[in-house]
This record gives structure tokens, sequence and C-alpha cells, in this order.
């Protein structure tokens, strides 16, 4: 293993979501930041298009990780530089109303989960990662049906907003 | 992992057992290569999920006989029987059995979605595009190495 030396104020360890945000924050606040990944860093040019190449490459154990307990739950998580960023679906919903009111009475977050303030920064994420509805073009075989079911059955339906804006669709 | 001649017949006839014979997409036995699927499934895991998956591999192998009382594997049983007890085991009331039941049948289906035919007649591929772009937001890297390098 080759030694490497750096110097930063702050040392993040993984690329996630949740690290990236961490680096983010902390260097817009003039702070010196390295963050270090266990996972590859993903070409998209170089992807597998079949989806046992690609978790063979990008998934943590080949997502067969699992919950503890009497009823283990799948656990998929990712090994690569963006963490699971690099390889979800991209779909972003804003925190239901109903939700955001149970974890400020029940785990009195108060102030934390603010109407006001958490729909301020939805909106500057929204714009910041330009959240759009998935168009038709976009739809694979299975949304197509549902919004023709929906339709037929006049249920309220909508596509889902995604991270996506360039995304063409071609499963890569 | 590496498994016995006798367990590859075993893998074969239970993750093509998932494709219905009536199925809307027709697959024909030498399209899909599902030992190949099962051990890159195998060498990718932990453990514990290697472990899951030969065990998986045993009790639907012997379903036959604890399922339908016949003293016969399950690569011994015609292709809708198979299909019939793999499509009730999915269904299972015990959990684990219905857990193993759903991790093969996920191998199944990425075996199945490697076949270059399968995928033409499921339409899943639209125009690949060669991305080469490099990341609008690409961070220094200072130092790579070993297995994610
Ligand atoms: C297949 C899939 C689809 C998803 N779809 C969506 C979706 O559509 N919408 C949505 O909102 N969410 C989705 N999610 C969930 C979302 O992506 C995750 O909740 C989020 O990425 C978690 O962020 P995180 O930073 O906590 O962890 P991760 O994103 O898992 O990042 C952790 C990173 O740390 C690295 N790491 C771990 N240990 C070490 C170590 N010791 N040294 C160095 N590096 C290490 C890992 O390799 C990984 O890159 C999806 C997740 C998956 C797996």
């Amino acid at each position: 293993m080759n030694a490497l030396e750096d110097e930063a104020d702050f040392v993040i360890v993984g690329t996630g979501a949740g690290g990236a945000t961490a680096a983010r924050v902390l260097s817009a606040a003039g702070h010196s930041v390295v963050m270090l990944e266990e996972g590859a860093r993903l070409v998209t040019a170089d992807r597998p298009r079949d989806l046992l190449g690609a978790m063979a490459q990008a998934f943590r154990d080949m997502g067969t990780n699992a919950t503890e307990g009497a009823s283990p739950l799948p656990l998929l998580q990712a090994r690569c530089v963006g963490g699971a960023t690099a390889i979800n679906s991209g779909i972003i919903w804003r925190l239901p109303d109903d939700v955001r009111r149970d974890w400020s009475e029940r785990f009195g977050l108060g102030e934390l989960v603010d109407e006001r303030r958490l729909s301020e920064a939805f909106d500057a994420i929204e714009r910041e990662l330009e959240i759009t509805d998935t168009t038709p073009a976009l739809w694979g075989g299975n949304a197509a049906l549902m919004a023709r079911g929906a339709e037929a059955l006049g249920l309220p339906g909508k596509a889902i907003a995604r991270n996506a804006t360039r995304c063409k669709g071609a499963a890569q | 992992m590496a498994f016995a001649d006798f367990e590859r017949r075993w893998i074969v006839a239970i993750l093509s057992g998932f494709t219905a014979p009536e199925g809307a997409l027709p697959v024909a036995d030498d399209e899909v290569d599902y030992v190949h699927a099962a051990e890159v499934m195998a060498a990718g895991s932990r453990f514990k999920a290697r472990v899951g998956l030969r065990v998986a591999v045993w009790v639907f192998a012997l379903a036959p006989a604890w399922a339908l009382g016949r003293p016969q594997t399950l690569d011994e049983v015609p292709a809708a029987t198979r299909s019939a007890l793999l499509a009730r085991l999915l269904e299972h009331r015990v959990y684990g059995v219905r857990g193993l039941a759903t991790l093969l049948k996920l191998v199944a289906s990425l075996a199945m979605m490697r076949a270059p035919a399968i995928r033409a007649r499921s339409g899943y591929d639209r125009a690949a595009e060669a991305q080469t772009r490099a990341s609008r937001h690409a961070l220094p890297i200072v130092g790579a190495q070993g297995v994610g390098a």
C-alpha cells in the first residue's frame, strides 16, 4: 500500500450523499477537505450495460447485504465514487408534511424541521439538481402501462420527479 | 465458489424454471448462461450470502421431495411442474423459503438480461450513445490505488 501524504482541515470518509454534502458545506465555509472513497470512479462509457456486470462493478457485495434480525430485508449499497447517488434512480421526493410533523412532535426536532426553512431548502435542492418530472420519452413499458391504467380508472397519478435532466434513458 | 457439476445442473433447472413456459417472454434453454450469473453473484457476495445462495440451490433442487413428496430433484421433473412449483415457493408461507426463492429469481433475471437475444426481444435497450463527457463537477483525485482505483 502506498502512503499518501496530504493535509486538510477535514477528512471525509465516503463520497455518498452524506459525505458529499458535508464536503460541500465545509468547503463553502472555507475549509479544505479531503474525501476518501473505497470504491472506483465510474466512467459512464465503461459501464457494463447488463445489470449483472454493472452490479459487480458498483454494488457492495453484489447487493446481497441484508439487515440483521429474524426477517432480514435486502440492504442495497454502492461502493464507488458518489456512493449510491452514482447508481440510484435519481428519484427526489419532498418530505411529506405528515412525516415532517411526526418527526417534529415525536422526536422533538422542532425548528430543525421547520416547514418554511425546509421548503426553502427543498427549493434550493430542486433548483441545483435540476429536478424535473420524467418525460414520457424516457418511460419504460411499465410506466406507460401504469399511466394508461390510471387514466382508464380515473386515478390520480404523475410522472416521478428525478434529478436526471440529461438522462437519455440508455440504461447507462 | 465453484459449483459441482450436479449443482450446475440444478442451477440451470431452478433458474430456467422461473420463466413460465407460456410466458410473454419465451426463453430457449441455451440462450441464457444461468451458471455464469450464479457464479458472478457468489464471487461478489460476502461469505454469508454465498452460503445462502448455495443453501438456496440445495433447498430448491430438493423441493420436489419436500414440497410434492416426489423422490426426485428439480432437474428430474417436467418443465411445467418445475415452473408451477417455483411459483408456489415464491409465495410460500415461510418467510425464509420466500426469501430464498426471490434471491434465485433475481439471479435468473440477471442472467436473462445478459442475453442479447432476450434484451432485443424485450425491447429493454434504447440506442446507446457514447458518453465520454466528463462530469460537470469533477473533483481532483489526489491518489488512487487497489481495487477501487
Ligand atoms: C439501487 C439504489 C437506488 C436508490 N434510489 C434512490 C432514489 O431514486 N432516490 C433517493 O432519494 N434515494 C435513492 N437511493 C438511496 C440513496 O442513494 C442513499 O440513501 C444515499 O446515497 C445514502 O448516502 P450515504 O452518504 O449515507 O451513503 P452512500 O451513498 O452509500 O455512500 C457511502 C460511501 O462510502 C464509501 N465507504 C464506506 N466505507 C468506507 C471506508 N471505510 N473507506 C472509504 N470509503 C468508504 C462507500 O464505498 C460509499 O461510496 C437508492 C439507493 C440504491 C442503492
